[in-house]
């Protein structure tokens, strides 16, 4: 079974089996809060889970950067304590699937809210032979959403999850494990003064 | 030596520390720093802080493990520091700790950097074992981002914070007066070393919330930020008169104002309860100007002074895993999986 959790929205935590079904799902309903959330909702699932985790995905954003960081350093120390791999996932591709798995014909875009009016899109050319989203366009940020069919959020825990399964069924490699900011820090050099 | 196995993780500002503990010996301590990062943007940067966390964490912790000899399950309990600092670098540590007090159903404990500072007294590092702490004691702790002045009765309840800094926190006065003077981030060790051959009474800076109509109500606090801009005038009054700016007695006298403060202010709180203690704690005690200062004039007044191994002086793990095995030996129950970290947690809060 497999380990879930992101927080490149709300705090999601999942446990899927190795066909991805799900078998436990709990999802703060507080935008906010994933340094609070994330605690319980592990002890939760990981109850139900009972010790048959064999590895542990979480989602990579894109996503507010400060409770995306919660999720994957909990993921990524929960790994470490159980001695299981790390499956990073694009948390697009979590919304990309469950567009997929509800039809979505074709090329489509899935667009999150970026703030400062600008949006994190990833663009999807449909499916492989596995059922998994096949990005046409790695994530960006944009100020206009392109013009596709457009599936949004918010980011289902049992889907990065299942995304997770899927692809390690395949035999396909995992995403890389570093955060998706997208953006670069906030800051303005200072400016030295020379006396 | 016996006591609780612990580990203990510390992102409050730009430092990972993960340490290991087993009661009062350091196993490990292990500190990843973002300071080279930080140093070209002239201070530490929350958001720069918080990634390099975020990616020193799995290293740090795997390395400090090593270093122990020890494995994740023999652990009794897990603590992380959930304030006081910087939020979202606080964020990084609190989810790691309950990613892995979770998967391995060890508790956790939620604890308070200052107490962390005040508890590295306590520890021993390998191989060179210490008295812990006398108490009760005053303890000063200065960093880059806390001015604190303590009064430490035991650990386990009994900090009352006497005073802090109302503006800047020492270690950041440092910072921002090495700017004004076209020196390096990190400040510290720059005017340390621009100050050598300076003369510490060459300019007379202000001594912020010394003046009598400040003793009510200000008495143990402190205020730096005056002292900045009396520094930033001087270097502009020397520019406008045409005269290049004397580095060496601007860095001294600069320095001289800020230990003066401090050690005036913890010698007066150390006369005042009749506690003839001073704990030294923080990274600015790397500052020699200020060790000497402080053993020079408490021996005058008769105070003793202790200052731990400089490697439990700095944001560490160790001190925290102290906090959590003096709570665990202490047979207080864990804090509840639900915390969240608080910015400003006040140091009479031990444990969240």
């Amino acid at each position: 079974m497999i380990l879930a959790v992101d927080t490149s929205g709300a705090t999601g935590v999942a446990v899927v089996g190795d066909d991805g079904s799900v078998v436990a799902e709990r999802v703060s309903d507080d935008p906010r809060g994933h340094a609070e959330t994330i605690g319980p909702l592990l002890a939760e699932v990981l109850a139900a889970a009972a010790g048959r985790i064999d590895a542990v995905a979480y989602g990579v954003g894109p996503g507010p950067f400060t409770g995306l960081r919660v999720g994957m350093a909990a993921a990524r120390a929960a790994a470490l304590a159980l001695g299981v791999p790390e499956l990073p996932v694009l948390s697009h591709d979590a919304i990309a699937l469950a567009a997929i798995e509800d039809g979505a014909p074709g090329r489509f875009a899935v667009v999150t809210d970026a703030k400062r009016r600008e949006h994190h899109v990833t663009v999807y050319s449909g499916a492989d032979a596995s059922g998994l989203p096949v990005r046409a366009e790695q994530p960006a940020v944009v100020g206009e959403p392109p013009a596709l069919p457009q599936a949004g959020g918010p980011v289902r825990p049992a889907l990065v999850g299942r995304v997770a399964a899927l692809r390690r069924r395949a035999g396909l490699p995992a995403d890389p494990p570093e955060a998706r900011y997208l953006r670069s820090p906030d800051v303005t050099l200072s400016s030295a003064r020379r006396p | 030596m016996t006591g609780p196995l612990v580990l203990g993780i510390e992102t409050s500002c730009d430092e990972t520390g993960v340490g290991i503990v087993r009661g009062r010996e350091v196993l490990a301590n292990v500190i990843a720093s973002s300071m080279e990062e930080q140093a070209r943007y002239g201070g530490v940067v929350p958001e720069i802080a918080a990634r390099a966390h975020l990616e020193a964490m799995g290293p740090a912790l795997t390395q400090a493990l090593d270093t122990a000899g020890v494995r994740l399950q023999d652990l009794d309990a897990i603590a992380v520091t959930a304030g006081p600092g910087l939020a979202g670098a606080l964020m990084v540590g609190v989810g790691a700790a309950k990613g892995l007090a979770t998967a391995l159903g060890k508790p956790l404990y939620g604890v308070n950097h200052l107490v962390g500072h005040v508890a590295a007294d306590l520890l021993s590092l390998p191989g060179s074992p210490r008295d812990g702490a006398v108490l009760p004691t005053i303890a000063l702790l200065v960093s880059g981002g806390h001015t604190s002045l303590l009064a430490v009765d035991d650990l386990t309840s009994g900090i009352r914070l006497l005073g802090e800094t109302l503006d800047d926190a020492a270690g950041e006065a440092f910072d921002k007066v090495a700017r004004l003077l076209g020196l390096p981030y990190p400040g510290g060790p720059r005017i340390d070393a621009a100050a050598v051959d300076g003369d510490p009474a060459a300019i007379r800076f202000p001594r912020g919330l010394t003046a009598a109509k400040d003793r009510a109500a200000h008495r143990y606090d402190f205020s730096f930020s005056g002292l900045k801009t009396a520094v930033a005038r001087h270097v502009e009054g020397e520019e406008a008169a045409g005269r290049a700016v004397a580095l060496a007695d601007t860095a001294a006298s600069f320095r001289e104002a800020v230990v003066d403060v401090l050690v005036t202010k913890a010698l007066d709180a150390c006369a005042e309860t009749g506690v003839p203690r001073l704990l030294l704690g923080g990274g600015v005690v790397a500052n020699r100007r200020l060790r000497d200062v402080a053993l020079e004039r408490a021996e005058r007044a008769g105070v003793a002074v202790r200052i731990p191994p400089f490697e439990l002086c700095t944001d560490n793990g160790a001190m925290i895993a102290g906090v959590g095995a003096m709570r665990v030996a202490a047979g207080f129950p864990p804090s509840d999986l639900g915390f969240g970290v608080d910015s400003t947690l006040p140091v009479d809060a031990v444990q969240v």
